[in-house]
């Protein structure tokens, strides 16, 4: 863990302990060397410096490059060791830079909804995130946050303070090494179901009144002739 | 950005748009209010005069997706043409080029100019997306000419065929709003050119093909 690194965990973690009253668990399931990637649900800004601020190894977090935009926060994120993925395209070189950590022996960060949730629910996974899981081969840690929404959801301008937030750190999934491009297209399906269950489990919203019952996932053929996942999916509301 | 963005009609009875007032939104029709509830990732919807239940976003936002999917075509947006139509005031800005990133003499990665911000008006009619600056400029985009569509923060991101990626702020609308307008759109044109069902938005438009 570089000392610029260490500086600003323990700064977020200063200032992100002031906001809310945090429960962690799991850190176990969280490898101390070798590579990894941690595959966290989405609701809030905070996100990232919650699980970088928790976690007890240096992390590189996939980040969309408007963050980088500005030459302040540019700096900030470099020293959060976060790099960019631009998001209006398939990104070569976001794809390189986590083989390149992994390769490494380093954990990165990969947030498969790609994006915060407007409702705080569990949203569809990007499939080409599914995809580089299964490309890398190394354990997945799903890691469900919990109570986020709540802070600062995505449609408010500030943050509530004093609130409850849970991190669970789940079992790493082994999806196995899928190099061939055919290989992994079948295997993205139950891939998708794995990772979406853990999360639905580890976030608490499997016990929520209203949760996503069931996540088909179905391979079909695109307009381009490659294959193409679908996902269907059942809401059921208990009350 | 306030909870209007996320509730941008009254996910009960469907009014548009919902009304703010102080940290919460209220609808002027049916006189509910919603507010952040404190249950985890619910709002706080209130009867006028009334007590109020915690219900989860999640719910709310099914039922606001049933009243838009009732409304397309029938109330916003229904252009003579039976498309999708409205206008809302935003700030554009185009980028063209992208800077690289490097750490520690690695390239890390690419982010995106941005040109400078113009302030205009945003069109969707049926299938072709304008902007209308206030310097009398603009741009056209047939919406069959869109690559990808996607959300950021505040934002509603297109990148058109030609090039670069187009970012949209909303003034006084509601980003979702109009992310949800655009794949709709998309979908609809997408169809009726014979493209197919769009399975995904980003990081590019790909359909699924038609299968006779």
């Amino acid at each position: 863990m570089t000392a610029a690194y260490r500086f600003i965990r323990a700064l977020t973690g200063i200032f992100v302990l002031s906001w809310m009253r945090i429960e962690v668990e799991g850190l176990q399931h969280v490898p101390r060397e070798g590579p990894c990637i941690l595959a966290p649900n989405h609701q809030s800004i905070l996100d990232p410096l919650l699980v970088q601020g928790v976690c007890s190894r240096q992390v590189a977090t996939m980040t969309k490059s408007t963050q980088f935009a500005t030459p302040v926060f540019r700096w900030f994120l470099g020293l959060c060791n976060a790099f960019p993925v631009r998001r209006y395209r398939v990104d070569a070189q976001a794809v390189r830079v986590v083989l390149r950590t992994l390769n490494a022996g380093g954990a990165v960060c990969i947030y498969p909804e790609g994006e915060r949730s407007w409702d705080g629910s569990l949203q569809a996974f990007r499939p080409g995130t599914i995809r580089l899981l299964l490309r890398a081969g190394v354990p997945v840690i799903p890691v469900g946050i919990d109570g986020m929404y709540d802070v600062w959801p995505r449609w408010r301008s500030y943050p509530r303070l004093g609130r409850e937030v849970r991190l669970r750190f789940g079992r790493p999934i082994q999806f196995g090494v899928h190099r061939d491009r055919l290989d992994r297209e079948v295997a993205v399906p139950s891939a998708h179901a794995r990772l979406r269950a853990a999360l639905l489990e580890l976030s608490g919203e499997a016990t929520r009144p209203v949760y996503i019952e069931s996540a088909s996932v179905e391979a079909g053929p695109t307009a381009d002739g490659t294959q193409e996942v679908i996902l269907q999916e059942e809401r059921t509301a208990r009350s | 950005m306030s909870l209007a963005a996320f509730l941008y009609l009254c996910p009960e009875c469907g009014h548009d748009p919902l009304l703010e007032d102080r940290g919460r939104v209220r609808c002027p029709d049916c006189l509910r209010s919603f507010e952040l509830g404190s249950g985890g990732t619910t709002i706080l919807v209130s009867e006028a005069g009334g007590e109020g239940a915690e219900i989860p976003a999640a719910t709310l936002a099914g039922r606001l997706d049933a009243v838009r999917r009732e409304r397309v075509g029938r109330v916003e947006g229904s252009g003579s043409d039976g498309g999708l139509h409205r206008t809302s005031r935003v700030s554009m800005r185009i980028a063209v080029q992208e800077d690289p990133i490097h750490r520690n003499g690695a390239l890390l990665g690419f982010v995106e100019r941005r040109g400078p911000r113009r302030l205009g008006t945003l069109s969707l009619r049926h299938d072709v997306l304008q902007f209308e600056g206030v310097d009398g400029e603009g741009v056209v985009w047939r919406l069959l000419d869109l690559r990808a569509v996607q959300s950021t923060s505040s934002s509603v991101q297109v990148s058109p065929r030609t090039g670069g990626v187009v970012t949209f702020r909303f003034d006084g609308d509601s980003p979702l709003r109009w992310e949800d307008l655009l794949k709709s759109a998309l979908r609809s044109t997408w169809r009726s050119a014979g493209r197919g069902e769009i399975l995904e938005f980003q990081p590019r438009i790909r359909a699924r093909a038609e299968i006779g």
